[in-house]
């Protein structure tokens, strides 16, 4: 027997409020928080769990590679009302469809986007992830570049995060999460979760400047240095920054083996953001009934009926004839 | 959502009051002690997981005391950040999953409780989240979409879809 709206209502709020009040409440780390942030010494080993952490690590230690923080030799990035305000080099603009596999290792001259001033700006005090605030149409221009290509074998299953801008300058993340093809859709079980995170200068290492993934494994992702932030054989996180961007990929391991989430990661593209298909809704992989590259991107979970494969940008990665990653930005010190 | 293996001698509280401001300290200690107990009952509703919610609440105040000179309204902020971070944590479903599965709670609630909280720690990350906002803290459509950054209608939306599908699943 089916029970009345009301019955549903009332039997919600009492297990909520129940299983609330059953919360067993410690004491809390009070001299933990209140430490951690202002700890700048030297901190020996950091096992980063998050995307969110991992992604500033990632920042930290690109900052630490392409060098100081002296701004005069990067390549200030167009900006303007409604146009791209991301995509640094000449070679950027080029018709190339999309960022493919770059072949550089970290050490190499990372492309940086440069840091635009922005009111959100602050410093060192930037926390990259951790609150959300909703980023204007003009922060999120030219930002659907960031969108990878659904891996073959996944399904779009939302996008979890919406685009959002954060304490950090310059800095935007986007979250999409993807399920496996072969699951019962909408079940987000076995789903991955890709961050692609618009890195605004080193700035948005933020208190995570000195921090350094010592405790994580290096390993190669798209023939890029990346690192395991995080595997407890059940779940593994890895991330790498490609194109300016810092990139997490997220999802189930089995056994610990992270072999099959960077073969995920190996076959992810991103968007390039000059591609006039980019822009156009038709590419948006956003759930149907929201907005691409808008502030109204809902973080509604939908299920997608979009095929695994060929995607859009598998269809683009096929049809693009130059080997050269044209849509990489080009060193920028 | 990361954990520090911190120097030795990290100053304790006392010791980083006076190293910056010891009002400042009193401050967030206050904040840490009015506000810990809900987020951490806010934070068990999302995760499914008591433990979760601990962390989560943590780091959401590790993130408050870099950025609460910029804060206006550490309250909010803070529930923003445990309902973000939550989600976060949901993501690693199959870890989740393990967790409900072997998991078993003391079943001491009527069976309705328990069969509604189960269902309920079944919808995804987003529908748990409205609902837990809306009928857990009683937010409005519009102060629900404020925390989750979406429009009103989404969370509308969202609520009915949630709602249907307990619903379904109820019967």
């Amino acid at each position: 027997m089916t029970p009345s709206d009301d019955e549903v209502l009332a039997r919600l709020r009492a297990a909520l409020h129940t299983v609330a009040d059953r919360t067993p409440i410690s004491g809390g780390r009070l001299d933990d928080a209140w430490a951690a942030p202002g700890a700048k010494q030297s901190r020996p080993v950091v096992a980063i769990v998050s995307a969110a952490a991992a992604v500033a690590a990632i920042a930290a230690v690109t900052a630490v590679v392409v060098g100081d923080r002296t701004t005069a030799s990067r390549s200030v990035l167009p900006a303007s009302e409604g146009g791209a305000g991301v995509s640094g080099s000449p070679a950027a603009q080029s018709a190339t469809p999309t960022i493919t596999a770059t072949p550089s290792p970290v050490a190499s001259p990372t492309p940086t986007l440069t840091a635009t001033p922005s009111p959100l700006l602050a410093g060192d005090d930037c926390v990259p992830i951790n609150d959300y605030v909703i980023a204007s149409p003009s922060e999120l221009a030219g930002l659907t570049y960031m969108l990878p290509a659904t891996p073959a074998g996944f399904v779009l299953y939302g996008a979890w995060g919406t685009i959002s801008s954060n304490q950090c300058a310059n800095s935007v993340t986007w979250y999409v999460d993807y399920e496996p093809a072969s699951d019962t859709p909408g079940s987000g079980l076995d789903a991955i979760q890709v961050t692609v995170t618009k890195v605004g200068g080193d700035s948005i290492a933020g208190g995570f400047s000195s921090a350094r993934p010592v405790a994580s494994t290096p390993i190669t992702v798209n023939g890029i240095q990346g690192y395991v932030f995080d595997n407890d054989s059940g779940f593994a996180l890895i991330g790498w920054t490609n194109g300016g961007a810092a990139i997490t990929l997220g999802g189930p391991v089995s056994g610990g083996d992270i072999k099959s989430l960077v073969q995920v990661a190996d076959s992810l593209t991103l968007l390039s953001p000059n591609d006039p298909r980019i822009v156009a809704p038709a590419d948006c992989q956003v759930p149907p009934g929201n907005v691409c590259g808008g502030d109204t991107a809902s973080p509604q979970p939908a299920v997608s009926t979009d095929a695994p494969s060929p995607s859009p940008t598998s269809a683009l990665v096929a049809a693009s004839s130059s080997p050269t990653p044209l849509a990489t930005p080009s060193p920028s010190r | 959502m990361y954990s520090l293996t911190q120097d030795a001698d990290v100053p304790r509280l006392a010791e980083r009051a006076s190293a910056k401001a010891g009002v400042d300290a009193e401050t967030f200690a206050d904040v840490y002690r009015r506000c810990r107990p809900g987020l951490v009952r806010l934070g068990h509703l999302l995760t499914g997981s008591a433990a979760a919610a601990e962390d989560v609440v943590h780091d959401a105040f590790i993130g408050f005391a870099r950025t609460k000179s910029q804060v206006s309204d550490p309250a909010a902020y803070l529930r923003r950040s445990v309902v973000n971070l939550s989600m976060n944590v949901h993501r690693r479903t199959t870890r989740e999953r393990r967790h409900l599965e072997t998991v078993t709670e003391p079943i001491a609630d009527p069976v309705e409780v328990d069969e509604t909280w189960l269902l309920v720690r079944q919808l995804p990350p987003r529908q748990r989240a409205v609902l837990v906002l809306r009928f857990y803290l009683d937010l409005s459509e519009a102060e629900t979409a404020r925390v989750l950054g979406c429009r009103p209608g989404t969370v509308k939306s969202t609520t009915s879809r949630a709602l249907a599908k307990l619903k379904e699943t109820m019967s």
